[in-house]
C-alpha cells in the first residue's frame, strides 16, 4: 500500500470539484435568484429558497421577468446564484464583453451572441462529465463482454473477435466517429453513444489477455472441478481477479473521452449549441482569436484540468494497484 | 518468412472489414445527387425534374442494388481506380496524391522527433531511479500529454502568427504564395517554416507514453543476467548501459511505432484543419462533411493500408531483431 501522493490528491480534488460543479450546475449558474427576500415590484414572484430551480411549471412565466434588472433597480432584494446568468440566454447588447467582476458582471466574458461564458462553462462541465461517464460505462460493458468471451472461449470466437478488434484499432478512430456523427446528426446523446461504441477496444484487449493468462490457473480449475459453469467462472472467479488493469484503463479512458468530446465539439460535430460544451466555446474563439483571449483561455484550462486530473489519477492507480510497476 | 506471409494474409480480412464499414457508413446517408436536389432545409427542390435526377443517379450507379454497388467498389479499389470526386469532379487519386505526402511527412517527422527526445528521457529516468527529478519529469510529461492539441494550437497561433503579438510563423497553409519562385533549398526552408507549429503541436503529447515505455524496458534489461555478466567482466558502467543494456531494451520500442501510427493519422484531422494543411486529415474532414463518398472510401482505405503496413513492418522488425519471439504463435494483442 502506498499513500496517495500529492499529484493524486490534486487529481482527486479536481475531479471532485468538477463533479460537484456538474451536479449543482443549476444552483451555480441560473438567471433566477436563489432566495427572494423582499418584493416591491408588484410582480407575482413565488417565495422561498431555490424556488426557481424547483418550479419547472412556472418557468415560462419566470423567463419573462428579468430578475437582474429588478434587483439592480432595487425593486426586489434577492440572493442570486454564483453566476446570475443562464447558459442559453443571448444578449445582443453584450457581445464579446471582456471578463468583468462585480454584481451581475460577466466573470469570464461573453461570446459572440452575448451568452455568459461562466454559465456556459458550468453547464459545459455537466455535459463533459456526463459524456465521460456514460461513454466509458458503455465501453466498459462492451469491452468486458467482448474481451471475456474472446479470452475465455478461445478458438473461433477469439479469432473472430480479435479480427474485429484489429479492425477497430486500425480504423482511423476520429474519421469513424466523424462519419457516424455526421450521419446521425451530432447531439449530446449521439456523442455519448458513438464515443462509447468506439472506446471499448482497450478494455477488451486487456481483458482478453488477462483471461488467457488466468483461465487455466488453479483457482479457476478448482471452481470448475466443483461444478461451476462458464458464467460463474467468468464473473465470480476470473473477472474479479482481473479488475485492477481495467480500473486503470477506465480512468485513462475517461480522460480520452473528455478530450475527444471537446475535440469533436471544437470541430463543430460534437455537442451542438444551444447545449453548452467547452470545446464549442473554443470553436467560437477561432473567429475572434486576436482579441478575445477569454474565449480561448477558460475552456482550454477547464478541459486541460479535467484531462490531466484523470490521467494523473490513472497513473496513481496503476502504481497503487500493480505493485510490480511501482 | 512463413511468419511474414501469415501476417500479410491476416491483413486482408482487416482491410476488407474497414472498407466494408466505410462503404455502408457512406451508403446510410442520402447519396450526393439526392442531397444536392435538397434545399438546406431538407425540402425537396422541385426545379430539378425527376427525370434529370434519375439520369444522374443512373450515371453514378446509385440506382443499382446496394450489393452490386459494393462489388463495383471493390472492383474499382483492386484496379486502383477511385473514380472522380462527387463534389468537384477531380480524379480522387490526384487528390490523394496531393494530400498523402503532407500527412506522411508530418507523421514521419513527428515520430522521428518523439523518438529522438523520448529515448534519452526514458534512459535517464531509468538510470537515475526514483529521484525527485524523475518524478517531476513524469508529472511534467503527463501534463504535456493532457494538454488538448487544439487548445495549444490556438494559443500558438495567437501568440506566434501575427495578430497583435509576435509574427514569426505563418497563420495557415503549407506553402507561401511565392513558393514557385524559390530554389529547392528555400522551398525546403519554406515548408519547414510552415510545418513548424503543426509539428510542435503533434509532438509534445507522445513523450509521456514513449519515454515511460523506454524506461520500463530499460529497467527490465538492467535486471537481466547478461548485465550482471557484463559488470562482472569489469566493463565500465558506461559501456554496460549504453552498449549492452541499450541494444536489448530498444527492441520492444520498435513495436511502439505501430501503436503510435493510428493515433497520429487520427490526430492529424484536428491539427490539419486548424492549420489548414492540405493533408489526409483535412481531406477526410471535408469529404465527410460534403458526403463525397468516393473520396471518403479512398482516404479511409489509404490510411488503413498505411497503418496496416506500419504495424506489419514493426512486427517483422521485432521478429527479425529478437529471434526469441515465438513466430508461430499469434501474439496476444
Amino acid at each position: 500500500m502506498i499513500k496517495p501522493d500529492l499529484s493524486a490528491k490534486i487529481a482527486m480534488s479536481i475531479i471532485g470539484f468538477f463533479l460537484a460543479v456538474s451536479i449543482f450546475a443549476t444552483f451555480l449558474a441560473s438567471p433566477y435568484p436563489l432566495v427572494v427576500f423582499k418584493n416591491n415590484s408588484g410582480l407575482e414572484i413565488p417565495a422561498g429558497p431555490f424556488f426557481a430551480a424547483w418550479s419547472a411549471k412556472t418557468k415560462n412565466q419566470l423567463d419573462k421577468i428579468n430578475f437582474r434588472d429588478l434587483a439592480s433597480k432595487g425593486k426586489i432584494s434577492a440572493m442570486f446564484t454564483l453566476v446570475p446568468y443562464s447558459p442559453y440566454e443571448q444578449n445582443l447588447d453584450e457581445i464579446l464583453f471582456a471578463p468583468s467582476l462585480g454584481r451581475f458582471g460577466h466573470y469570464m466574458g461573453t461570446d459572440d451572441v452575448g451568452r455568459d461564458i461562466a454559465a456556459r462553462m458550468i453547464h459545459g462541465a455537466r455535459n463533459s462529465m456526463l459524456v465521460g461517464m456514460i461513454a466509458v460505462v458503455l465501453s466498459l460493458v462492451i469491452g468486458v463482454i467482448v474481451g471475456s468471451l474472446a479470452g475465455f472461449y478461445g478458438g473461433w470466437v477469439d479469432l473472430l473477435i480479435s479480427r474485429f478488434i484489429e479492425i477497430m484499432i486500425t480504423f482511423p478512430r476520429l474519421i469513424l466517429i466523424m462519419a457516424v456523427l455526421v450521419m446521425l446528426k451530432p447531439s449530446l446523446f449521439n456523442v455519448m453513444i458513438v464515443l462509447g461504441l468506439t472506446q471499448w477496444t482497450g478494455v477488451a484487449r486487456i481483458l482478453r489477455a488477462e483471461f488467457l493468462k488466468r483461465k487455466n490457473m488453479e483457482f479457476v480449475l478448482a471452481s470448475k472441478a466443483m461444478g461451476a459453469g462458464s458464467f460463474r467462472q467468468i464473473f465470480y472467479h476470473i473477472l474479479p481477479n482481473s479488475l485492477s488493469p481495467i480500473i486503470v484503463m477506465t480512468t485513462f479512458d475517461v480522460a480520452d473521452v473528455v478530450l475527444t468530446e471537446s475535440g469533436l465539439s471544437f470541430l463543430g460535430i460534437g455537442i451542438q449549441p444551444p447545449d453548452a460544451s467547452w470545446g464549442q466555446v473554443l470553436n467560437i474563439s477561432q473567429a475572434y482569436m486576436d482579441f478575445a483571449w477569454w474565449l480561448i483561455f477558460f475552456p482550454g484550462l477547464f478541459i486541460f484540468s479535467v484531462v490531466v486530473a484523470y490521467n494523473l489519477l490513472g497513473d496513481y492507480l496503476r502504481k497503487y494497484l500493480n505493485p510490480k510497476d511501482r | 518468412m512463413k511468419y511474414a506471409l501469415k501476417r500479410i494474409l491476416w491483413m486482408i480480412p482487416t482491410f476488407i472489414g474497414i472498407v466494408t464499414i466505410t462503404f455502408f457508413l457512406t451508403k446510410l446517408r442520402p447519396d450526393p445527387v439526392m442531397q444536392k436536389m435538397l434545399n438546406p432545409d431538407g425540402i425537396k427542390d422541385t426545379s430539378a425534374s425527376q427525370q434529370y435526377v434519375d439520369q444522374l443517379r443512373h450515371y453514378y450507379g446509385y440506382d443499382k442494388p446496394l450489393i452490386t454497388q459494393y462489388f463495383i467498389m471493390w472492383k474499382n479499389i483492386l484496379r486502383m481506380d477511385f473514380s472522380t470526386s462527387r463534389i468537384d469532379h477531380r480524379p480522387v487519386i490526384d487528390k490523394i496524391k496531393e494530400a498523402l505526402p503532407v500527412t506522411l511527412w508530418l507523421n514521419v517527422i513527428t515520430i522521428f522527433i518523439v523518438y529522438l527526445i523520448s529515448i534519452p528521457l526514458g534512459i535517464y529516468s531509468a538510470i537515475n531511479g526514483d529521484s525527485r527529478f524523475d518524478r517531476g519529469l513524469t508529472l511534467f510529461l503527463y501534463v504535456l500529454y493532457s494538454l488538448p492539441t487544439f487548445w495549444v494550437a490556438l494559443i500558438l497561433l495567437k501568440y506566434f502568427s501575427g495578430g497583435d503579438y509576435l509574427d514569426i510563423f505563418p497563420l495557415t497553409g503549407l506553402k507561401s504564395d511565392y513558393f514557385d519562385d524559390l530554389n529547392w533549398f528555400q522551398k525546403f526552408l519554406d515548408i519547414v517554416w510552415h510545418l513548424f507549429l503543426p509539428i510542435v503541436v503533434s509532438v509534445y503529447g507522445s513523450f509521456a507514453f514513449l519515454s515511460r515505455f523506454v524506461k520500463n524496458s530499460f529497467l527490465e534489461a538492467l535486471k537481466s543476467d547478461y548485465i550482471k555478466t557484463a559488470r562482472a567482466k569489469g566493463l565500465t558502467e558506461r559501456r554496460v548501459i549504453y552498449v549492452h543494456a541499450m541494444k536489448n531494451s530498444l527492441i520492444p520500442i520498435i513495436t511502439m511505432m505501430a501503436g503510435l501510427l493510428p493515433g497520429l493519422f487520427g490526430g492529424s484531422v484536428i491539427i490539419e484543419s486548424i492549420f489548414s494543411l492540405p493533408g489526409m486529415g483535412k481531406l477526410a474532414y471535408d469529404s465527410i462533411y460534403s458526403n463525397d463518398e468516393t473520396v471518403i472510401i479512398a482516404v479511409v482505405s489509404f490510411s488503413a493500408l498505411l497503418t496496416l503496413f506500419g504495424i506489419l513492418i514493426s512486427d517483422l522488425t521485432y521478429a527479425f531483431v529478437d529471434p526469441r519471439i515465438n513466430l508461430d504463435q499469434e501474439k496476444t494483442s
